[in-house]
């Protein structure tokens, strides 16, 4: 391809892109609001929109087509054909069970349009708001894999259209992800707006674009983990529930001293308190657990004493802060996730009934951190970056885990042998110097 | 030159450095890590130390921790093996524990530290505990007494000391594992159903509701001897599984069924006897009292042969076994020893100065080395950062967190006002305490030790004891039948005080006669059996508190406050202002001494 050519295509991209979202952002609504009145806006405009949409991407489309595909820089070995198909079928199949769980009338604008026409056939002098009511957020498949499914299965279908993988397949790939990187960032932008924390929740439970990509995949088995076999291994011990629940007033009160450390490096008074008043709410579950975890036991708990790693570090006190409320952020959403689990898992109520009173707390720390985190650092890139770093940690103290318990098991197998052995020479020995003359 | 103490691994970890022949600074880790009896390395413990000197750990000529690990290791190993298989559950991770991480400290210490192998020496555990009673103490000559439960293998041992002499502490007798007045305590401990290595202070303050009438019985166990040793009979103790269940069938069968430890002890300190009591309780409280008394009869005979042994007069006394004040109160009556010294931490937390005290000794002598000046070697803070937090956080909020205490009423505020000069803080504090509230006392350094002694301390007036009820059950959430410590103005302690005040009076180390026409005075300070745990304060020692208790007895004519350290049940007493504030904000506390500054709760 030549350079005019790359070029133009770019170009094309960008204006496809351009109205594509300029046409969907609030103050370009609101200007048609003026203009044309409401009724329109909440009846008509969507449809409009879609329709101009079509003209647009099929004038672009044959634009795109009609360019020379320059240079092929690769094709599919027949080897990989089963899969190529699999990735377009798939895709298809995104695309259409996106539109279907996002409802496809309302997608298209028919829906407003015909209620608006329904009602004036039937008289009425008022219009009816469901048309208008876009605050429904669609958790159901494919929304449940991936936020964006349907920008998922256009790329996918995009990717499987050809065989042959010539410089302009390349460019428009790279052009699609581009768009939909800036599209789906306005887009989220905007629907944190109108959903708010249900919104951000979702985003911190499912990823982006890829399914198990991008979020906690070990917090994902744990809280399967915890669903599967809480109901079996707490209703049949109350030693074995006091046990588990004495760690988590470990793990509150872990919290609660991460920040009374954090407290003594951080010079910013209301940040300051802030974290204060976490610590202790952190303290008060520390404490509600460790009292439940009493009821529980019949005898007397022993100490867990844990060796402290403060997550407050750095050389300076913006690095410091950094990683604390990264780590504070991670553990927080983790946390409150695992604590839903419980308290739809746990077979005891009170303990059911104390998991569900300390999710709201942690829904509520959550929207904390989560708002200290993003004062602390600005960039998106970089929060990614930073909660990555946390996420390896975690991973990394998950597998150390792993290793311990295994140590353990091979170290129980090693010594009992040598105690069992050893031991029971050196008693047979001793009996028979006792029996000696 | 500079020696770093170390002590870990068991309970209690803590460190101690020691530059020019004084120590600078000795803390236990518990109080930067908020976890009770922390054992973990103390790696906060030592910044502090080296931190409070301005030096690295590359300046330091030696680091010395308090006990031989190897030693330890093959006593482990040779019990667990005598008594096999009884010991088959705890053999695993007992050995787990050694063979991964405790029995390479010296390994641990030289990564953690970055120092050279060859600059870690270890003390042995007696040794460090003889080492700290004695060069901490004013004395240039001593006899010297260790109690604990175990170290290496000893168990007990009695020392000769002198600062000039070429070995300054020459033992003159020991007492090996499994004979242990200690061990036989905390198995006691656990029986009442307190936890082993905490709750011995329960066992002693339950004693004084008891009779010793199972004493014959306990006799038979400890057994003392003609020239004043003892000898534990080991079939009515399983010692190797100290934690969980350190006593054996036979001894079940002498005293009956444990206590659960959440069965009820409806004794109370000073309101007198309850008609809850039933025989059960009695017998829980008899027990204890015969514990009580034939651990006092063995370390009389100790003291005994000590004194005969070395004609010394002044005693130098450390290990956990002295910690009990109550003996601690028979030695200084019933034996020849004219001067007692015990110091502020005798447990292992305080080991890690003993340790540092002895390689100290070994490398520049005996006679460089100064005696502790005073209790508070910990750490200050500057309150100022938490006080400019304050205009950010809501009272409010505080109600909603809290599950003790009495529910307030919404619209709490705070009233912060700041002194420079300290007697009108001290004006203010006791116009709060007269009116009969509940004041928290946070001043520059923390004590080392288990006690609060006027730094990190909750205060309260003595007189008043619906408010000292009203502490127990919603501040300290605290037994009724543990007593409270009373701090007492030096100049006036005799009017409170049957007896003038002794050394071991300074620190809360002894029980001491409360006079009958005082006793409505300090109600709340005062035990069933008429004693208290005094520390007599005086201004060389804590200026601040001193002019405290002089502007409290001004205003009263009582000198004397009730003094309880500042910890939430179950952590360690507060270190940072903001561990104070945290307690302050969870409890039904009314105000706060923050240093030069007080944090009143006032309703809106």
């Amino acid at each position: 391809m030549s350079g005019a050519q790359v070029l133009q295509t770019i170009f094309l991209w960008t204006v496809f892109g351009v109205q594509h979202s300029f046409f969907a952002q609030p103050y370009f609504k609101n200007i048609i609001a003026r203009i044309f009145g409401t009724t329109f806006l909440n009846h008509g405009y969507r449809f409009v929109y879609f329709v101009s949409q079509a003209i647009v991407y099929a004038v672009f489309w044959i634009l795109i087509v009609q360019m020379n595909d320059g240079q092929t820089i690769w094709t599919l070995p027949p080897a990989l054909q089963p899969w190529h198909f699999g990735l377009r079928v798939s895709g298809h199949l995104l695309i259409v069970s996106s539109l279907l769980a996002a409802d496809v009338n309302y997608f298209t604008g028919v829906k407003p349009l015909w209620i608006y026409f329904r009602s004036r056939m039937r008289g009425e002098t008022t219009l009816p708001l469901e048309s208008v009511d876009a605050k429904k957020m669609s958790r159901s498949f494919p929304f449940s894999m991936v936020r964006h499914p349907m920008y998922l299965g256009i790329f996918l279908s995009l990717l499987a259209t050809t065989t042959i993988y010539s410089e302009k397949t390349f460019l428009n790939l790279f052009c699609l992800l581009v768009y939909i990187e800036l599209g789906s960032f306005f887009e989220e932008r905007q629907l944190v707006r109108v959903f708010g924390r249900d919104y951000l929740e979702y985003q911190e439970a499912t990823p982006k674009y890829l399914p198990l990509f991008g979020t906690n995949i070990l917090s994902q088995l744990r809280r399967l983990t915890i669903r599967l076999t809480l109901p079996l291994f707490w209703k049949g011990s109350r030693k074995r529930t006091a046990v588990a629940l004495s760690k988590f007033a470990t793990t509150e009160f872990d919290g609660a001293w991460q920040g009374l450390y954090a407290i003594e490096n951080v010079t910013d008074p209301l940040i300051r308190a802030q974290i204060f008043q976490h610590s202790l709410e952190e303290f008060h579950h520390g404490a509600l657990f460790r009292k439940i975890a009493d009821k529980y036991s019949s005898t007397m708990p022993g100490l867990i004493v844990e060796e402290r790693t403060p997550l407050f570090k750095g050389a300076t006190e913006v690095e410091g802060m950094r990683r604390f409320y990264s780590s504070e952020y991670v553990g927080e959403v983790a946390v409150r996730d695992e604590f839903r689990s419980y308290a739809a898992a746990c077979p005891h109520k009170d303990i059911k009934h104390l998991f569900q009173r300390l999710s709201k707390d942690e829904r509520n720390h959550v929207d904390y951190t989560r708002r200290v985190y993003k004062q602390v650092i600005p960039s998106g890139a970089r929060r990614e970056y930073y909660s990555a770093q946390v996420q390896l940690k975690r991973l990394y103290e998950a597998w150390c885990r792993v290793g311990i318990a295994l140590g353990a098991v091979t170290s129980t197998i090693v010594l009992g042998t040598v105690y069992y052995l050893f031991g029971g020479f050196t008693k047979i020995s001793n009996l028979s110097q006792r029996k000696m003359p | 030159m500079r020696v770093l103490g170390i002590s870990a691994y068991y309970h209690d970890a803590s460190a101690t450095l020691i530059e020019n022949g004084r120590v600078i600074a000795s803390a236990a880790e518990e109080r930067f890590t908020y976890q009770k009896h922390d054992p973990n390395f103390p790696k906060f413990a030592i910044d502090f130390c080296l931190n409070e000197a301005g030096i690295s750990a590359q300046d330091l000529d030696a680091i010395a921790f308090y006990e031989e690990p190897h030693v330890k290791f093959a006593r482990v190993l040779s019990s667990a093996i005598s008594s096999y298989p009884k010991l088959s559950k705890g053999f695993v991770p007992s050995m787990r524990d050694w063979l991964t991480s405790k029995l390479w400290i010296k390994n641990t210490v030289s990564k953690r530290l970055n120092v050279n192998p060859k600059r870690i020496q270890f003390v042995p555990h007696h040794l460090s505990h003889a080492a700290q009673a004695f060069f901490a103490s004013p004395f240039d000559e001593a006899a010297v007494l260790v109690v604990d439960a175990v170290g290496e293998s000893t168990s007990t041992s009695l020392y000769r000391a002198n600062r000039k002499s070429g070995v300054a502490l020459q033992e003159l007798i020991s007492i090996s594992y499994p004979h242990s007045l200690g061990l036989v305590y905390s198995a006691f401990t656990a029986f009442l159903g307190f936890r082993v290595n905490d709750g011995e202070c329960s066992t002693m303050a339950l004693s004084a509701f008891g009779s010793p009438v199972y004493a014959e019985q306990i006799r038979k166990m400890i057994q003392v001897q003609s020239d004043g040793t003892y000898i534990v009979d080991k079939s009515y103790f399983n010692f190797d599984e100290l934690m969980s269940l350190p006593f054996s069938k036979r001894f079940i069968e002498t005293f009956g069924v444990p206590r659960g430890y959440k069965d009820p002890l409806p004794f109370h300190s000073f309101s007198g006897i309850s008609s809850e009591i039933t025989t059960e309780h009695q017998r829980f409280a008899d027990i204890a009292a015969s514990i009580q008394c034939v651990f006092e009869e063995a370390l009389l005979g100790l003291c005994k042969k000590l004194h005969r042994d070395t004609g010394l007069t002044n005693l130098c006394y450390a290990g956990g076994g002295a910690l009990n004040c109550v003996a601690n109160a028979r030695l200084q009556k019933e034996t020849s020893f004219t001067d007692i010294y015990i110091p502020n931490d005798p447990g292992d937390g305080g080991a890690s100065m003993g340790a540092a005290y002895f390689a100290y000794a070994q490398m520049a002598g005996a006679n460089s080395l100064s005696g502790l000046a005073h209790p508070y070697m910990g750490k200050a803070y500057d309150e100022k950062p938490v006080i400019e937090m304050l205009e950010h956080v809501h009272a409010d909020h505080w109600i909603g967190h809290r599950e003790i205490g009495e529910a307030q009423a919404r619209g709490l505020k705070l009233k912060v006002t700041e002194y420079t000069e300290p007697i009108s803080l001290a004006t203010h504090v006791t116009n709060e305490l007269v009116e009969g509230k509940i004041v928290g006392w946070y001043q520059g350094r923390f004590e080392m030790g288990p006690r609060a002694l006027g730094n990190r301390s909750i205060l309260c007036d003595p007189r008043q004891t619906g408010r000292v009820e009203f502490l127990s059950r919603n501040v300290k959430l605290r037994a009724a039948y543990r007593p409270y410590a009373l701090s007492l103005l030096e100049e006036k302690a005799g009017q409170v005080l049957v007896e003038p005040p002794s050394r071991l009076s300074m620190w809360m180390q002894t029980t001491a006669k409360i006079k009958p026409n005082a006793k409505s005075l300090v109600a709340g300070g005062c035990h069933v059996d008429d004693t208290t745990r005094p520390q007599v304060c005086s201004a060389r020692e804590n200026e601040t508190y001193h002019s405290l208790l002089q502007t409290f007895y001004e205003a009263t004519g009582v000198p004397a406050l009730l003094n309880t350290s500042f910890n939430d049940s179950g952590f360690p007493i507060v270190s940072s202002p903001a561990e104070a504030l945290l307690m302050f904000a969870r409890t039904d506390m009314d105000a706060l001494a923050l240093n030069g500054t007080l944090i009143q709760k006032v309703k809106v």
